[in-house]
């Protein structure tokens, strides 16, 4: 469903990608991995448009998206988590979840409402009034992931999905992505937790220095415990 | 609590405005009041853009002043009975005050496509400049009385309603002000505002999530656009006399400081932005002469320009976080 072909990016004169090239297919969690400056976040941008690619193509569902804006990117059906969660700080929480909300859409499955949100985070619906500012960084990133759903995405792309969160809202988190796969939802998702990601994964992609330097099954990760101390310092 | 009762307490005072007027023997204190209900129309929609849109426009006066001079000229030509554009002219301001309205908006959406390329800085400096070449379009019509501006008759007539009664349109204009501060309420509220906050807060953010943000700023920018060449339209008909001073950015400077002075992001602190502001320049002067300095009377900004500072200083959302506290904090 996702194919990134050769994708080379830039942050002016310094080059972060060397030719990425991976593809997502339709109901897949597929996961990126790599050490702290590897390429990761850059490679998501990219597909975002966010920084765009400068060689290189994107294609999503059939549609040429390598030069695309951001906002077209997002909807052709991509739903984007940023990296430290990035919700709307004076904007409520259903404000945050409405404003952007694309009922309409195309997603993958039966469309996201409120209520389909609220049923999978029951806190969010505790807190509806409250500034999104105002919420603990484990209801931030279910407000982030909630509002990317609202916008039906058939694939879900969700950056340091539970970094910095305490190890039971961890849980959650990767309980209710468990639960999204199940539901037909494709996802990339870039975290350390490596056993969290092979439970969930069906293929796994190591970046080293801006390339893609492995990918294989979840059980030829675990296979391997000498990969993790090479490339991901584990 | 505060916040329910604010817009009612002053409803209330401008509808006793007029009475109280005659009742202290001032009656021109009227047309003072009828200023400041138009500016405060003005001041509303530029806080849409600032407040809602962070957008920082600084041309404001250029749809303001455009939808003066789309009365004052439409005025002009039925008055020495010249066709416009081929059509016969006419003063009705059934028709006059729409088509002002259309002009503007139209205007806002050539200049806010062009201006909202950039952002901050630039975007401040790309408005101001827009403006400007307006000002000095005008001032170059001669047809039009170019620097000395264009004389209008009588004010734009208006079935049921005695234009030429100051009361009467001084209420217009505070009907006026009401149905522009109920429309921008909704407007805020809904989900069009939610986005507009939204981008405010982080475009990127917005993008991602598949929200076009031009679309939406863009938006926003014609209907704050309209809304200042109704109060144009409106200012021309109360002065009975347009002048490229209405466009000039020393009028923006005054309606972006009657914003700041109300509170950025509220829709009611703008309108007391416009009040204070406007009180002030009426009678900061007479207060000097009072006080026997008639001396200070032509530079009553001595005392405007520090008060302003103190005010930006130590009132997070200005005068109307000031006046309500903790219940101005959101929309």
């Amino acid at each position: 469903m996702l194919q990134v072909e050769h994708i080379e990016t830039f942050y002016g004169q310094s080059q972060a990608l060397f030719g990425v090239s991976f593809s997502v297919e339709m109901g897949e969690a597929v996961t990126l991995m790599g050490r702290n400056g590897m390429g990761k976040t850059t490679t998501l941008r990219s597909v975002m448009g966010l920084t765009p690619a400068a060689a290189g193509h994107i294609r999503f569902a059939g549609r040429e998206l390598t030069a695309a804006a951001p906002h077209a990117i997002a909807r052709a059906g991509i739903g984007y988590v940023p990296e430290g969660r990035r919700i709307f700080p004076t904007l409520s929480v259903l404000e945050n979840l409405t404003a952007t909300a694309a009922p309409g859409r195309a997603g993958g499955g039966t469309g996201w409402t409120l209520q389909r949100v609220f049923d999978m985070f029951p806190k969010l619906k505790e807190r509806q009034r409250q500034m999104g500012a105002l919420l603990s960084g484990g209801e931030q990133q279910m407000l982030a992931i909630g509002r990317a759903l609202m916008t039906n995405p058939r694939l879900l792309i969700l950056d340091e999905a539970t970094e910095g969160l305490a190890p039971l809202v961890r849980r959650e988190i990767w309980n209710c992505l468990e639960a999204l796969k199940n539901d037909g939802l494709s996802i990339l998702v870039v975290d350390k937790n490596i056993d969290a990601l092979a439970r969930l994964a069906d293929r796994h992609l190591i970046m080293d220095k801006g390339r893609i330097v492995w990918s294989g099954t979840s059980e030829a990760l675990e296979a391997d415990p000498e990969l993790g101390r090479r490339l991901l310092g584990v | 609590m505060r916040r329910r009762i604010f817009p009612l307490i002053g409803l209330a005072v401008f509808m006793m405005l007029p009475p109280l007027a005659t009742w202290i023997g001032e009656p021109y204190l009227v047309s003072t009041f009828t200023r400041i209900v138009i500016f405060a129309i003005a001041a509303v929609t530029l806080d849409l853009l600032i407040g809602f849109g962070g957008m920082v426009s600084f041309g404001h006066a250029a749809f303001f002043g455009l939808g003066a001079y789309v009365s004052g000229i439409i005025a002009h030509h039925a008055a020495e009975q010249i066709t416009l554009f081929g059509l016969p002219a006419t003063d009705q301001a059934l028709i006059i005050w729409p088509l002002a309205i259309l002009v503007s908006a139209a205007a806002a959406l050539v200049i806010g496509f062009l201006s909202l390329r950039t952002s901050g800085v630039h975007f401040i400096m790309i408005t101001l400049a827009f403006a400007q070449m307006l000002y000095f379009l005008f001032v170059s019509m001669e047809k039009y009385g170019g620097d000395d501006g264009l004389m209008m008759l009588e004010r734009n007539p208006l079935p049921g309603l005695d234009m030429s009664d100051d009361w009467s349109f001084y209420y217009l204009c505070l009907g006026l002000l009401a149905v522009v501060l109920f429309i921008l309420g909704r407007l805020i509220n809904a989900r069009f505002g939610m986005v507009l906050r939204s981008i405010k807060q982080s475009g990127p953010r917005a993008r991602s999530l598949g929200i076009s943000s031009l679309a939406y700023r863009l938006t926003a920018f014609c209907i704050a656009g309209a809304g200042a060449g109704l109060a144009g339209a409106l200012m021309a008909n109360h002065n009975g006399f347009v002048s490229p001073a209405l466009l000039h950015w020393t009028l923006s400077g005054d309606i972006l400081i009657m914003v700041v002075l109300g509170g950025i992001g509220t829709l009611y602190g703008p309108v007391l932005g416009a009040v204070i502001f406007l009180a002030l320049e009426e009678f900061l002067p007479l207060a000097f002469e009072g006080a026997g300095l008639p001396g200070f009377k032509e530079h009553w900004r001595v005392v405007f320009g520090p008060l302003l500072i103190v005010i930006v200083l130590f009132a997070k959302s200005g005068l109307y976080g000031f006046l309500l506290g903790k219940e101005a904090a959101d929309v």
